[in-house]
Formats: C-alpha cells, structure tokens, sequence
C-alpha cells in the first residue's frame, strides 16, 4: 500500500506550483538610504542662532523642503536603515491580472526636521519618524492673497 | 530519498543570486554646482546650467528648487518563493534657495551617490 509524498516534498512540490506563475513571494529586505544625522553634526547648530547658510554647511542637501508659514521654511533630513518583511500576491486575470504587495519599510524611516523662521534662522528641531515628519510638514503653500496679507501686518 | 530527489532538484534549479544598480537621473556635476554665486547668480542660470529642477517649492515670495541623482545598489539571493535583498540607496542631492527677485541666496549640496554599496542581505552596511 503506497503511503503517499513526504511531508517535505509535498511542501516543496506545493511552493513549485505556486512559484510557477509567479504569484506568490515573500520578501526579506535590509534597506539602507542615505546617511543618519549624528547627535554631534546637530550639536554646533544651536536654535535661535544658527542660520540657514551654517545648517545647510553643516548638514549638507535635505531631502525636502517645505513652506513654514508664509515666509518660514523647514528642512527634512531622512534615513533608513531597516529590515522588512514583505508580501505580494499577484493573479493573472486574462490580459490582465491583480496584485497586492504589503511592506511596512517605509514606515519605519527616520528623519529630522528643523523649522526656520522669517529671517530663515533656525528656531528649534525635531527628531522623529519620517512619516510622522512629513504629515507635519506637508501643508498647503500659501496663497498670493495671504503672502500679501502677512506682509501688509509685518509692514 | 527518491522521491525528495525531483523536488529538490526543482529546488536548486529556482534559486539563485542576483545584483542590480539603478540610476536615477544624471549625474550633477561638482563644477557645474561650485559656479553658483550667491547674491549674483538668478534662477535663469541656474536652470541654464543644470536644467530642469526635480521639484520646485514656493517659500513665500522665495522659493527653492530640488536637483538630484540617486544610485541604488541591490546584492540578493531567492529560492523558490522567498527572497532576500540588501539595498542601498544613495544620493547627490543640491537645493538651490532664491529671494523674491529669483537671485539666488543659499546652496545645499550632499554628494553621496557614489557611497552606495553592494551587501549580502545578512550584512549590515554600518
């Protein structure tokens, strides 16, 4: 009486099947980008002194910059270095097909955002999630009427 | 043990190792950006030299403008479903700040590109 495949080459006959039509993968990934700011690179930048010249000497090209009300700005500084794990999942529908990839990495990045005032000198910074940096600093730029209003109160 | 034999030769067979480097954008030559003078140079000359910004932010009256270059290194290995990678991504990144007359004020600029590097996805690139 036969007693059927191992349970180890049934298991890998099943993962062969799946990976055929390249419909299933899991993903393992270290993700490195760009380089973290050190505590020291930020010691010599003291808020409510150091200009925008001295941060962008000292800590080189943010990866973004966003208005900071009306005549401000601030500055994002962002690095990961991760590991993730991912999933995706794709099925062929005729000429077409569905995917579905999950990957929690990007959530995961860090960053530093640092506010400047009117005069574009720094007034304080944060240290955070990027995500969480982003949502904070991604607001609408002004509009002409209110960069002329901000400017009819400074005189 | 006959019958592990085909699967696992289907097995072997699927994995494999692979790198990969992609680029994005062209370069940003060092020259090119050290010729900017602040206070003389406009945002005209700019876009002259290094062509068409990545993004452009308004700052009020001011504004700013995105220049950059991305090199990305990927070291993996997969077997059957499962995939492993090490990626590194790096940058050369220049913003360039202009005052209300779009003469140009600061200058931020971080040359790292070149730093990216090839890992095994058990290794760390610290």
């Amino acid at each position: 009486m036969s007693r059927g495949p191992a349970p180890l080459a049934g298991a890998l006959l099943v993962a062969l099947g799946l990976s055929t039509p390249s419909c299933l993968s899991v993903t393992w990934q270290r993700t490195t980008s760009q380089h973290a700011l050190t505590e020291q690179a930020l010691a010599n930048l003291p808020p409510h002194g150091a200009s925008l010249a001295e941060c962008l000497a000292q800590l080189g090209a943010p990866v973004l910059v966003r208005e900071h009300r009306v005549h401000g700005l601030v500055l994002v500084y962002a690095w990961e270095n991760d590991r993730s794990l991912g999933l995706s999942l794709s099925v062929p529908l005729g000429d077409r097909s569905a995917s579905l990839a999950f990957t929690d990495a990007r959530l995961r990045a860090h960053g530093i955002a640092l506010w400047f005032d009117d005069d574009w000198t720094l007034t304080r910074w944060q240290r955070g999630r990027f995500a969480d940096l982003v949502a904070t600093t991604n607001v609408r730029p002004a509009t002409v009427e209110e960069i002329e209003e901000e400017a009819r109160v400074n005189g | 043990m006959k019958r592990l034999l085909l699967p696992l030769a289907a097995a072997l067979s699927l994995s494999g190792c692979f790198v990969q480097r992609t680029f994005v954008n062209r370069p940003l030559e060092p020259e090119r950006v050290q010729s900017l003078v602040p206070g003389k140079t406009t945002a005209a000359e700019v876009v002259q030299l290094l062509g068409a910004p990545n993004e452009v932010v308004q700052l009020g009256r001011r504004s700013a403008y995105r220049y950059e270059h991305d090199q990305e290194k990927t070291a993996g290995l997969f077997l059957i479903l499962f995939l492993m990678n090490n990626r590194d991504t790096q940058s050369d990144r220049t913003w360039v700040f202009f005052d209300e007359n779009d003469v140009l004020t600061h200058v931020g600029t971080t040359r790292e590109a070149d730093t990216a590097a090839y890992a095994t996805p058990w290794s760390s690139h610290e």
